[in-house]
């Protein structure tokens, strides 16, 4: 067992010092969007994250508290992903007319998905204290608010520039990342080798792929 | 609160406050930060003093899951009164994090030594004086930064300025659980890459703006 968390945790570090290195540039170059600057923290947030979560538990020989202070982390990433999206990206891409209304009526389905997901997964693991159905609640609160957002600007048609174009997978792998984030929730509260699966491999490799995508797809504004 | 945290808090802020006084302009300022550092160390002696008492949680698990929290959110008050009432520069406000994060390093180690001084090898006097240095200045210099750039935008504002503060309580974290492993030359390899690397950014972007402005004239 501990040699399978070895081996995950290597994989796990190499794909996100990947990401973040390979993000880590649009600091240097200055016509690198806030968009995709925002992102590259968010990547920076989990990260960080995981490492508290990994050196406690070589350090320690013992998992963190399933609340404890790494846990912030992914709200800190998510966060950085709703400032990128609401904050950055949606006042570009949406300009409120009436032709993108149904866009907006359809992007609300992912926070409901999200919703609906997060308390049957309450609901069905039982032993949670009040004061962790509270935490988990509080930490979905972004993500929910976000994939609004990350569904809009992933259906919404192109304004003829190409900026949408640059940013689809991003959003696609935000969508995926939250969804891992709900898979790796629900098999963490029940103790499930297939947490750690989604945890430490498919969630970090859509944060790559957020990278490459968001970085190629800027590259294409700036050309 | 423990006397002699009070004690050791007077000792330290009474001369900086008169330097302070017979200081003029930025380095005034930097004085100032040292001083609401310093402040700021004491509050977090208190806070984390009543945590401990109110949750009867170990105080292993004090040091690595509220105080990083605290003491961040200590810190950072003092940098938002300043980005929102005074609008400075961002390389005034980055030399103000500095300041605050340096003069909440010098109460923590000062009270750890008073307390504990006998116990403490001089090995681990300068693992923890290098480390917690830095580890505080990076901090605060994280959490300015992402107020100089929230600041203007206020839709960002609140997710932006709580994303950094969450950042930088991981890294306080981090540096916590290393420095009280037997890893903890680790947790100061840790500070030491990251103190270097923020340095590096402020004097490059200090020269990239001396050097517009040089072609601007």
């Amino acid at each position: 067992m501990k040699q399978t968390i070895i081996l995950l945790t290597a994989a796990e570090v190499t794909i996100l010092l990947t990401a973040l290195t390979y993000g880590i540039s649009a600091f240097f170059i200055r016509k690198a969007p806030s968009y995709f600057k925002f992102l590259v923290c968010a990547v920076g947030c989990y990260t960080l994250s995981e490492f508290v979560w990994l050196a406690y538990y070589f350090c320690y020989e013992e998992r963190p508290d399933i609340l404890g202070v790494f846990s912030l982390g992914y709200f800190g990433c998510y966060m950085f992903i709703l400032a990128a999206n609401c904050g950055v990206w949606n006042a570009i891409v949406d300009d409120g007319k009436k032709a993108y209304r149904k866009y907006r009526i359809i992007a609300l389905s992912a926070p409901v998905v999200f919703s609906v997901a997060a308390i049957l997964c309450y609901r069905i693991t039982t032993g949670l204290t009040r004061m962790q159905i509270i935490a988990y609640s509080l930490m979905v609160i972004p993500k929910i608010i976000s994939s609004y957002y990350n569904l809009k600007h992933l259906i919404l048609p192109e304004n003829g520039i190409g900026l949408l174009k640059g940013t689809r997978v991003c959003n696609l792998m935000a969508l995926a990342l939250y969804a891992g984030d709900g898979v790796c929730t629900y098999y963490t509260i029940v103790a499930n080798a297939t947490g750690v699966f989604v945890s430490m491999f498919f969630m970090p490799l859509c944060l790559l792929t957020m990278m490459i995508a968001g970085k190629r797809g800027y590259r294409k504004w700036i050309r | 609160m423990d006397p002699i945290m009070f004690k050791i808090f007077v000792c330290l802020a009474f001369p900086v406050f008169l330097m302070m006084l017979a200081m003029r302009g930025r380095v005034r300022t930097q004085m100032l930060f040292l001083l609401f550092g310093l402040t700021a160390g004491m509050l977090a002696g208190v806070i984390n003093t009543s945590v401990l008492t109110a949750t009867e949680v170990s105080r292993f698990y004090l040091t690595v899951n509220y105080s990083p929290a605290i003491e961040e959110i200590l810190k950072a008050l003092p940098l938002l009164v300043f980005a929102f009432g005074r609008k400075p520069e961002k390389q005034s406000l980055l030399e103000a994090a500095v300041s605050c994060g340096i003069g909440f390093a010098i109460f923590e180690n000062t009270c750890l030594f008073g307390q504990r001084g006998e116990e403490i090898t001089m090995f681990v006097a300068v693992m923890r004086g290098i480390g917690s240095g830095m580890m505080h200045s990076i901090c605060t210099v994280l959490v300015a930064y992402g107020i100089s750039l929230f600041v203007k935008r206020k839709k960002w504002f609140f997710p932006g300025t709580v994303a950094i503060l969450i950042l930088a309580i991981n890294y306080h974290s981090l540096y916590n659980i290393l420095i009280q492993s037997k890893y903890l030359y680790l947790g100061v390899v840790l500070t030491t890459v990251g103190y270097i690397a923020t340095l590096t950014v402020m004097y490059l972007k200090k020269r990239h703006r001396q050097a517009v402005r040089k072609k601007e004239e």
